[in-house]
């Protein structure tokens, strides 16, 4: 019955023991010590630029509008993240201002691909570029635009594409 | 007495860690993360027009009109267009140049006329 009383109070003199051994080296150094926590954070980062601001198509013949005009390159984007990261696209609206109000150009005529991926511009946001490493990088974009022959002639057909660069 | 300092200095310890994990923001974007590009694009009135013989021509402007002399056997086959448009067919006997705004020829055989212009 000894031993169990006793052996608690041996451990615990044994550790004040320590404590005090310790305390009396710090004591006998040259000065006294402070700790200085570092604390650092980090936040999602992500940056993204367009190479080009504007891609202007001119049209001139009906197998053009039937066929479509190709653009290898049209734009290239240049991002930097910390994170794994993908590039959405989508349009800033449903249809392209000018030509004929009661008959408008919608959004969708634009295909647009980065080789792999391949969307009709809409609206809403769809992943052209996937699982982009971390770091820096270029994803090059090709446009396609087949308006055919359903629309008016008009000049001024324009339409403002939205990237964005997001979390994986 | 030394317990009282190590309590103290886990408390301040687990407070510390405590605000420092309250004050870390959540995933908030640090920057400018999303570009912008505008489409422009110029579409004319123009027609393509397919006669019998697979030749086809282009009307770059419809509205000033064109006129295509149909030689032996060709007939107006297919028009294509993003313009409302008009045929005007002629049957004459001669060759009319509309460049020149004459007859250019009164020996040649009877041709077709056909005449393509733009509606409003």
């Amino acid at each position: 019955m000894k031993k169990f009383i006793l052996l608690p109070l041996f451990a615990v003199l044994f550790f004040i023991m320590n404590i005090s051994g310790a305390k009396a080296q710090i004591s006998g150094a040259a000065g006294p010590v402070k700790n200085h926590l570092i604390s650092v954070i980090i936040n999602p980062t992500y940056a993204l630029t367009a190479t080009s601001s504007t891609n202007a198509y001119n049209f001139s013949s009906a197998t053009q509008l039937t066929n479509g005009i190709t653009t290898i390159g049209a734009v290239s984007l240049d991002y930097s993240a910390n994170a794994l990261t993908k590039i959405m696209v989508n349009a800033s609206t449903a249809n392209f201002a000018g030509g004929s109000g009661s008959n408008p150009m919608p959004s969708t005529v634009l295909t647009i691909t980065n080789g792999v991926n391949t969307a009709a511009l809409t609206t809403t946001p769809q992943a052209i570029a996937t699982s982009l490493p971390k770091g820096t990088g270029t994803v090059s974009i090709d446009y396609k635009i087949t308006p055919g022959l359903t629309y008016d002639a008009a000049a001024d057909y324009a339409i403002s594409l939205v990237y964005t660069l997001t979390s994986n | 007495m030394e317990f009282r300092y190590i309590v103290l200095v886990l408390i301040f310890i687990t407070a510390g860690l405590s605000s420092y994990a309250q004050e870390r923001p959540a995933s908030t974007p640090g920057n400018n993360y999303t570009a912008s590009t505008t489409i422009t694009v110029k579409i004319p009135r123009i027609a393509n027009i397919t006669l019998s013989e697979n030749r086809t021509r282009q009307i770059p402007d419809l509205s000033s009109g064109t006129d295509i002399p149909a030689t032996e056997n060709q007939m107006l086959k297919s028009i294509e267009s993003n313009g409302k448009w008009a045929i005007d067919v002629v049957n004459t006997d001669v060759e009319y140049n509309k460049a020149e705004n004459r007859q250019a020829s009164s020996t040649r055989p009877s041709r077709t006329l056909i005449y393509i212009t733009s509606q409003p």
